[in-house]
């Protein structure tokens, strides 16, 4: 072990769910601070770990276990942590399934949504319920708290260590290590030279088939813009198609789109840490320690695939233009003599000081490049680079495409609609998403990879039948237009079959319920997307599609007036004939005044009290009868 | 609709088990009569005549409001309210409690009905039709059905010892399911349960090793909803004393504000951001668009200005530009910067 003083009676597991990094992080830390206290300590994202390997670990059996995990959607766990989710979930486990592990939770949350949490929640009382001991209360961060995620992870951190040295008492004459001695680092990356002509051992390269198997190769055929140039927001639509006859998808998934740095921020990431000597070499990632990839340890890059040169490696896998963590200022300070900036940068980490980190960084969404520029001194090692900076994650739209658009011959092909990120903060330089900046340059002709996500609106071709009110302003109406696509297809489908039986009676606009698109947007004029194809497809089914312009009149109008205006309608689809309610979108006030305006309707035409309204959707969205996608 | 024909659009799947269906004369029937038709025996009889006695069944439905007898779930494709002994439905109505009505919803096959003899179930009665609707039926005109697809989700694509990874792959793929057409609202495949990945393939009921939230169909797994209760719900954030907010200090917009917080932040920002652009206009004017930092008298007092914005006092003029080294020049070009 790598501090000597380890006994395999002193190891911890950290498992995690994350979606967007955050969960990581304070998992990362928590690890390195449990590495401090000598516990070999095991970091991975909890699909990585399922429950049965909490029982007989290739450590023995962990010490402890601490759980770390984000909530998404409707109180749901992250995507990398369902699968271990759904298996702790199965009614055969016994109620001592988990009676040897012990545990501590810790969750991620925004208390401005009404699931606040609950992942975390649900967690620690299935891990109780199966008989598994809690060591230190459960941890709950707010990203609301006016310190952040910090304000509740910073003194839960420094609490549970306290206890863990009482109840885990180090030996005689052995003290914690110090923060400021930089701990060895748990992967490096090294150039091919120095592999000693060895080549990746197994179980790297499992981990990396693993991860690439996902993985899909689509050509860009047009990058549209959608707006005029007049009109202040670019507004893409995008179409792709791979080589896949297998690959097939529902409305509702997404696409994850991997950007990459720009040349120029990745140029001046190596000026600024001098590693133009090493740029053009083959690198690849190792495990300092190889029984952290047996034990579970989840890699910081995904994805990665061996040889690549540093600098792709810069420009595919490592985010530079993030907005740097707490953590990520600890590790810098590590690597600069000068004494001026290192002592800010420690002050960076303290936690009387999370404001001004905040008003440094995450206010004015200062990125990681940006803070290096500033620390000149601090000089990263190469072979650190991975640990240091986070890993360029995916970003993921909702595919626009449905039904016979989703293939064209031998190809599969998607649809996005993506709305360019620009903005200004106090600092000078516009800030750009980088995903979308990088798809606003995308070339016809270029290649990418791609995957794809299930995504939680459950189309099925057995609703076909059923009516659907389809809510979904701005670029919300991408996943609506893939299913009116979809539900064209089906009815096309459907009356053929029927009039192979029946020679064609045509009684075919039962087969599939009524869809009524509710779209809203600014202007008729600039962002009323796919306008012509909804004319072009009422000719063949019955879609209905109500529009609200709010800047087009003097009073604003926006998609919950819709509602109220056609609620007679509404209602007595969703009441009567057991129509589904989709709403998709940004979040933000929108979706919460659609559920309101769909309460009132069901008050106003359905004759129910307020009180059986409430209680009418939340059993809609039980039985998947209301279902909502929205971003931020 | 055309209610004999009935067409299996199972594409392709021949070998692929399906639900044969049932010829019309088996359809369940569920009677339940009102006490008061147990001393009119006659009455009772001359019903039953009128239904195939092998596919009926016959509850009471006080001994059902006393949950005396259970029912069977989703067996009967009709449940039939019988008229009181005086032809009306005055006492059967006052047994009909939500509670009843849950349980005979439960009773009733996805896409079956509940009448009564007289045909007034939920048509007449307002508030019989909202309490209908709030058991989850269809309520439209004269016809009260439960919907077809949210009790059977695990049927169909159910990843189970019968069915063969290839069929639950196509089934999840290709949207290629059993389909019912001559009755718009018949048994169909799931709605609430989610269709396979692409590709995958098998699953897997040992403890040991779980498969990836698709072997396990919904039915084998506990409901996470039920884990947290009111008090946990409730429960806003478990947060260390040490945390807790302090009076005084500045509150930080929600990422979704509505409260005009946001606006608030962010016309603070945009004010200093004036503010400093002001000032270095200033500069510009005296210096040609060019800043000697080297010249004593150009950079504040403090020394920081060229440093970044970790280093700037607040209310520097250089705020959000980025550091520069004393001596660099700096050109302030259209609104931009370049070092």
């Amino acid at each position: 072990m790598s501090n000597g003083v380890v006994s395999p009676d002193r190891s911890a597991l950290v498992a995690y769910g994350s979606e967007t990094g955050n969960a990581v992080d304070c998992s990362e830390e928590l690890g390195r601070a449990l590495e401090r206290l000598h516990f070999a300590t095991i970091v991975s994202a909890l699909d990585h770990v399922p429950p049965a390997s909490l029982l007989t670990s290739s450590l023995s059996s962990y010490s402890f276990v601490l759980f770390v995990t984000s909530t998404t959607g409707q109180g749901d766990f992250p995507s990398n942590a369902k699968t271990f989710w759904k298996s702790l979930l199965r009614k055969k486990l016994p109620a001592d399934y988990l009676k040897d592990i012990e545990f501590s939770t810790f969750g991620l949350g925004d208390s401005s949504y009404p699931q606040f949490n609950w992942a975390v929640r649900k967690l620690h009382k299935r891990l109780l319920q199966l008989g598994a001991a809690e060591i230190y209360p459960r941890g709950e961060a707010d990203e609301q708290h006016e310190e952040g995620l910090d304000g509740s992870f910073v003194p839960w951190t420094t609490d549970l260590r306290s206890k863990l040295l009482n109840r885990f008492a180090l030996p005689e004459g052995v003290e914690p290590i110090p923060d400021d001695v930089l701990l060895p680092p748990k992967w490096v990356l090294s150039t091919q030279d120095n592999l000693n002509g060895e080549e990746p051992d197994k179980a790297t390269k499992a981990v990396e088939a693993s991860h690439d198997a996902t993985r899909l190769t689509v050509t860009l055929r047009m990058n549209k813009r959608m707006t005029p140039l007049s009109h202040w927001q670019d507004v893409r639509h995008l179409d792709f198609v791979g080589q896949s006859t297998s690959v097939s998808y529902d409305p509702g998934d997404m696409l994850t789109i991997y950007p990459e740095n720009s040349t120029s921020d990745v140029q001046q990431l190596i000026d600024c840490m001098h590693w133009h000597e090493v740029a053009k070499n083959l690198v690849s990632l190792h495990p300092t320690e190889p029984w952290r990839l047996s034990a579970g340890e989840t890699p910081p890059l995904q994805g990665f695939l061996h040889p690549i040169t540093f600098r792709e490696l810069l420009t595919r896998h490592l985010d530079l233009n993030a907005i740097p963590r707490r953590s990520f200022f600890s590790l810098l300070a590590h690597f600069t003599t000068d004494s001026f900036q290192k002592d800010r940068l420690i002050e960076f980490t303290k936690p009387e000081y999370l404001d001004e980190l905040y008003d440094y960084t995450t206010r004015p969404r200062r990125s990681i490049l940006e803070v290096l520029q500033e620390f000149d001194s601090v000089k990263i090692p190469w072979q650190c680079a991975a640990n240091v900076l986070p890993e360029l994650r995916g970003r993921q739209f909702s595919i626009a495409s449905g039904g016979h658009s989703k293939r064209d011959g031998s190809n599969v092909r998607f649809e996005i609609l993506v709305a360019i990120v620009k903005y200004k903060t106090v600092i000078k330089k516009i800030r750009e998403g980088v995903c979308t900046r990088y798809l606003a340059e995308l070339k016809p002709g270029s290649q990418i990879n791609v995957s794809l996500q299930k995504g939680g609106l459950g189309v099925t071709q057995a609703e076909a039948w059923r009516p659907v009110i389809l809510v979904g302003p701005g670029t919300g109406v991408a996943p609506m237009r893939s299913l009116i696509w979809e539900r064209l297809q089906w009815s096309l489908t459907l009356s053929s079959k029927v009039d192979n039986r029946q020679g064609g009676n045509g009684r075919h606009s039962s087969l599939v319920g009524n869809s009524i698109l509710v779209y809203g947007c600014r202007n008729q004029a600039a962002d009323f997307f796919y306008r012509d194809e909804w004319r072009s497809i009422q000719d063949k089914m019955p879609l209905s599609v109500y529009t609200a312009f709010s800047r087009d009149q003097s009073s604003k109008i926006y998609v919950q007036d819709i509602v109220h205006q056609q609620g007679a309608e509404i209602a007595r689809l969703v009441l009567s004939e057991g129509a589904i309610v989709y709403v998709c979108g940004s979040s933000g006030k929108m979706p919460a005044a659609v559920r309101g305006a769909l309460s009132g309707v069901f008050e106003q035409y359905g004759g129910l009290t307020h009180g059986d309204a409430e209680t009418y959707l939340a059993r809609m969205e039980k039985e998947g009868r209301y279902k909502q996608e929205t971003w931020g | 609709m055309a209610p004999t024909s009935t067409i299996d659009s199972n594409l392709g799947q021949s070998s692929q088990s399906t639900k044969p269906v049932q010829p019309a004369s088996s359809l369940r029937t569920l009677l339940l009569s009102p006490p008061s038709l147990s001393s009119h025996p006659e009455r009772l009889d001359s019903v039953l005549a009128a239904h195939d006695r092998s596919a009926t069944d016959i509850q009471m439905l006080d001994r059902l409001a006393l949950s005396l007898v259970s029912l069977p779930d989703s067996l009967y494709d009709t449940i039939l309210l019988l008229l009181d002994a005086d032809g009306t439905r005055r006492e059967s109505k006052n047994l009909l409690t939500k509670d009843v009505l849950d349980r005979m919803v439960k009773a009733l096959k996805p896409g079956g009905n509940i009448q009564s003899q007289d045909g007034s179930f939920a048509v007449d009665d307002e508030s019989e039709r909202r309490a209908a609707i709030l058991a989850g039926l269809l309520v439209d005109g004269t016809t009260v059905e439960k919907p077809s697809d949210h009790i059977t989700a695990s049927v169909p694509l159910r990843v189970g010892k019968r069915n063969d990874a290839k069929a639950s792959t196509n089934a999840a793929g290709t949207g290629a399911v059993t389909l019912n057409i001559n009755g718009k609202r018949k048994n169909g495949p799931t709605a609430t349960g989610r269709p396979a990945d692409v590709g995958y393939v098998g699953s897997d009921d040992d403890l040991e090793t779980p498969s990836a939230g698709h072997g396990d169909s919904d039915d084998e797994l506990i409901d996470e909803d039920t884990l947290l209760d009111e008090d946990d719900i409730k429960l806003n954030v478990v947060q260390p004393p040490s945390c807790r907010p302090k009076p005084g200090k500045r509150r930080r917009a929600c990422k979704d504000c509505t409260c005009g917080l946001a606006q608030k932040l962010d016309a603070e920002d945009s004010a200093k951001r004036a503010n400093a652009d002001e000032n270095l206009a200033k500069l510009k004017a005296d210096d040609l668009a060019e800043v000697d930092f080297t010249v004593q008298g150009k950079v504040g007092s403090c020394g920081n200005c060229a440093l970044g914005d970790a280093f700037r006092c607040d209310g520097c003029p250089y705020v959000g530009l980025p550091a520069f080294k004393p001596g660099e020049e700096v050109r302030l070009l259209d609104d931009e910067i370049q070092l």
